[in-house]
C-alpha cells in the first residue's frame, strides 16, 4: 500500500478532519442561506445591493460567487487542518517511528503531505457542492429565481475554476505544512498561518505601494487570484491589488514546489530527539 | 574480537554532543549476533542517544556505526530494514485501532505483508482488542503492541529502550521468554533497561556505560564473577571488628559496610573463601546471621557507575544518596 494511500486511512479517521469539514460546510452554507434571509428582510434594495445579492444566489453566476466564499473559507481552514495534523507527526512521536523503520524522511514528509492535499481537495469539493445548495435555498428565501444551474458552458468553466482554486488551495496549505514541519511545532504552524491571514487582509489598506506589490504574489493572494473569478456586475475585474490569473497559478505552483521542497531539505536534515 | 560477520552493532569512538552537553564520548559497542545485550546505565549516562545514532534519527558528531555487518550513517536507512526499534515510550496514532497502527506502520521502510500484523497482534495478547483504539489502551498495552511495532518486519536486530515498562508480571515473563527465543534463532537484542534483575535474567552480554562512555562490556557470567563479593550480616556493635577480619581476608579487595543498621558489609573476596569467611568470623566470636557469596548486577552496576566521592563540601543533610548519582546529561 502506497504512503499516500496510508496516510489518508490515517488522517481521514481523525476528529480533526471531520470537524474541520463540518466548519467550513457549516459556515459556507449558514452564510449564503443568511444572505438570502438577510435580502428578503431588508426593506428596499439598492439596484447595485440586488445585483450582488442575485450574483451569489441566482445561477449561473452563483458558480463563480459560491466558490469565491468557499476558496476563501476553505484556505484558512485548510492551512489551519494542514498545520494541525502535520504537527502531530512530531508530538505523537510517529515520524520518528516511520524514520526508525528505515523510512526515507523526505519521501514520507511528501507522501504525508500528498495525503492531506487529497483531503483538503476532497474538503473544498464538498463544501462548494453544500454551498452551490445553500445558494439555491438562499435564493429562494431572497425570492429569486433559480436561473440556469444546468448551462453547459456555466458548469464547464466552474469546474476549471474548481480545480484552479484547488492547486491555489493546495499551495497555500504547503506554507502552513512547510513553516509546521521545519519548527516542529503546530503552534508555530498555526499561529504563522493565523497572523498571515489577519495581515493580508488588513495589510493592504495601510502598507507602502512596494510592500503591497509584494503581497501580489504572496500564497493567499496568487491562491485567489488563480480562480479567475468574475465578481458580481459593477466590480472592476482585475483590481490593481490582483495578478494575471495564469501568472498567478504559475506562482501558486512555484510556492507549492518551494514550500515541499524546504520542508524535503528540512526533514531530512534535522534531528529527532522528541 | 569478533568479526564483522558475527558483529550486530559495532560503534567505533562514537562522540554525540548537544550544544556544549556531551551525551557520549567515545563510546566503543560491540554487540555479537544472537545474543541478549543488556544496555545498561544511570539516566543521563547517554543510552537514549545510543538508541537514537543506531536508528538514524540523529547524526554522531564523529565516530562510526556498523551494524549487521554496513557500515550505517543516515544515508543508508535501507540498513534499518532489518533492524526493529521500540525508542523511549511506544508512539502510536491514538485515533487509529492496534490492527491499523501496525498497517500504517508496515507501509513505512520495508513492505509487511497482512498475515504479520495478526500474527503478532496474537504473540503479543491484543488479538480481542485489537480494533479498539489506542487512546483507550493501558501503558501495558501500549508497550505490548510497542513491542509488536519493533517486530513488525521481522527483523535481525531489535533495539528496545526499557521494553518492560509498564508490563505486568505475566508480560514480563513473555517478553523474557520471546526475547531469549529470539536471540536462540539467531537474531540480536539489544536491551537498554533500568529493571537490573530483568537484565540480569534475560541478558547473556551486558555493556554498562556511564557519562557517555562503556565502563565494562562482557558476557554477564563472567563480569559478576570477576567482581565476586561475600556479604556478611552481623551485629551492629560488631562492626568495628568484623571490619577488621574481613579487610584482612580481603588484602587489597575493597570492604564497606552497606546497611549500617542492619550490618551488612560487603567484602571483595572471592566466592569459594565464602566458608573461610565465616570461620574466621566464628573464631572471633562473631557469629553471622547472613551470608551471601557472589555478586549481582545490581552491585555490580553501582560499583561501576557511582560518582567519585566528594572531596569538598559534605553532603547536605537528609540527601537521598543516589537519585543526583552519575547524571551526566
Amino acid at each position: 500500500m502506497s504512503l499516500a494511500i496510508v496516510g489518508i486511512r490515517k488522517f481521514w479517521t481523525r476528529s480533526a478532519t471531520l470537524v474541520s469539514l463540518i466548519i467550513a460546510v457549516a459556515l459556507v452554507g449558514l452564510l449564503l442561506i443568511l444572505e438570502g434571509f438577510a435580502y428578503s428582510s431588508a426593506s428596499k434594495q439598492a439596484d447595485v445591493q440586488k445585483s450582488t445579492f442575485e450574483w451569489l444566489l441566482t445561477f449561473p453566476s452563483a458558480y463563480d460567487g459560491v466558490l469565491a466564499f468557499t476558496a476563501s473559507f476553505a484556505g484558512i481552514i485548510g492551512l489551519i487542518y494542514v498545520a494541525t495534523v502535520a504537527g502531530s507527526e512530531w508530538t505523537w512521536g510517529t515520524l520518528k517511528v516511520a524514520v526508525a523503520r528505515g523510512q526515507s524522511r523526505s519521501q514520507y514528509a511528501i507522501a504525508t503531505f500528498a495525503s492531506l492535499a487529497i483531503l483538503v481537495l476532497v474538503g473544498l469539493v464538498v463544501t462548494y457542492a453544500v454551498g452551490l445548495l445553500a445558494a439555491a435555498i438562499g435564493g429562494s428565501l431572497a425570492g429569486f429565481k433559480l436561473g440556469n444551474p444546468g448551462d453547459p458552458t456555466a458548469v464547464g468553466q466552474a469546474l476549471v475554476k474548481l480545480a484552479r482554486a484547488g492547486i491555489g488551495l493546495v499551495a497555500l496549505t504547503s506554507l502552513g505544512y512547510a513553516i509546521t514541519m521545519v519548527a516542529k511545532s503546530q503552534m508555530a504552524g498555526i499561529g504563522t498561518v493565523i497572523g498571515y491571514f489577519i495581515v493580508s487582509i488588513i495589510g493592504p489598506a495601510f502598507l507602502p505601494d512596494a510592500v503591497k506589490e509584494v503581497f501580489k504574489y504572496l500564497p493567499f493572494s496568487v491562491a485567489s487570484d488563480a480562480i479567475g473569478l468574475q465578481g458580481p456586475p459593477g466590480s472592476v475585474s482585475g483590481s490593481a491589488n490582483s495578478i494575471d490569473p495564469n501568472l498567478a497559478l504559475l506562482v501558486a505552483v512555484a510556492w507549492l514546489i518551494g514550500c515541499l521542497a524546504v520542508t524535503a531539505i528540512a526533514v531530512e536534515r534535522t534531528e529527532i530527539t522528541g | 574480537m569478533t568479526t564483522a560477520a558475527s558483529t550486530a552493532i559495532a560503534t567505533k569512538d562514537l562522540r554525540k554532543s548537544y550544544g556544549k552537553q556531551v551525551a557520549l564520548a567515545g563510546l566503543d559497542l560491540e554487540v555479537p549476533t544472537g545474543v541478549v545485550y543488556g544496555f545498561l546505565g544511570p539516566n543521563g549516562a547517554g543510552k537514549t542517544t545510543t538508541m537514537r545514532l543506531l536508528t538514524g534519527l540523529i547524526r554522531p558528531n564523529s565516530g562510526t556505526i556498523t551494524m549487521l555487518g554496513q557500515k550505517f550513517d543516515r544515508t543508508r536507512g535501507d540498513i534499518l530494514h532489518d533492524v526493529g526499534a521500540l525508542i523511549e515510550s511506544p508512539s502510536f496514532y491514538p485515533h487509529l485501532s492496534a490492527r491499523d497502527n501496525l498497517i500504517v506502520f508496515g507501509a513505512t521502510g520495508r513492505h509487511v505483508p497482512r498475515a504479520r500484523v495478526e500474527e503478532l497482534l496474537e504473540m503479543v495478547g491484543l488479538q480481542d482488542r485489537a480494533s479498539d483504539r489506542v487512546s483507550r489502551y493501558s501503558l501495558g498495552m501500549r508497550q505490548r503492541l510497542g513491542i509488536a511495532l519493533a517486530m513488525l518486519n521481522d527483523p535481525k536486530l531489535l533495539l528496545l529502550d526499557e521494553p518492560a515498562n509498564g508490563l505486568d508480571p505475566a508480560g514480563i515473563v513473555a517478553l523474557r521468554d520471546t526475547l531469549k527465543r529470539l536471540a536462540a534463532d539467531g537474531k540480536t537484542v539489544f536491551v537498554s533497561s533500568h529493571i537490573l534483575p530483568e537484565v540480569q535474567q534475560m541478558a547473556d552480554i551486558v555493556g554498562i556505560v556511564a557519562s557517555g562512555k562503556l565502563v565494562t562490556q562482557g558476557p554477564l557470567d563472567q563480569l559478576l564473577a570477576s567482581q565476586a563479593l561475600v556479604r556478611v550480616r552481623i551485629e551492629p556493635e560488631q562492626t568495628p571488628e568484623a571490619m577488621q577480619i574481613l579487610t584482612r581476608l580481603a588484602g587489597d579487595g575493597h570492604v564497606e559496610v552497606t546497611y549500617p543498621d542492619i550490618a551488612w558489609i560487603v567484602a571483595r573476596v572471592a566466592v569459594n573463601r565464602a566458608a573461610e569467611v565465616n570461620k574466621a568470623l566464628a573464631q572471633a566470636g562473631i557469629f553471622a546471621s547472613g551470608l551471601e557469596a557472589g555478586s549481582d548486577l545490581e552491585t555490580l552496576f553501582m560499583q561501576l557507575t557511582a560518582p567519585p566521592p566528594p572531596t569538598q563540601a559534605p553532603a547536605r543533610p537528609g540527601a537521598v544518596s543516589g537519585w543526583n548519582s552519575g547524571v551526566a546529561s
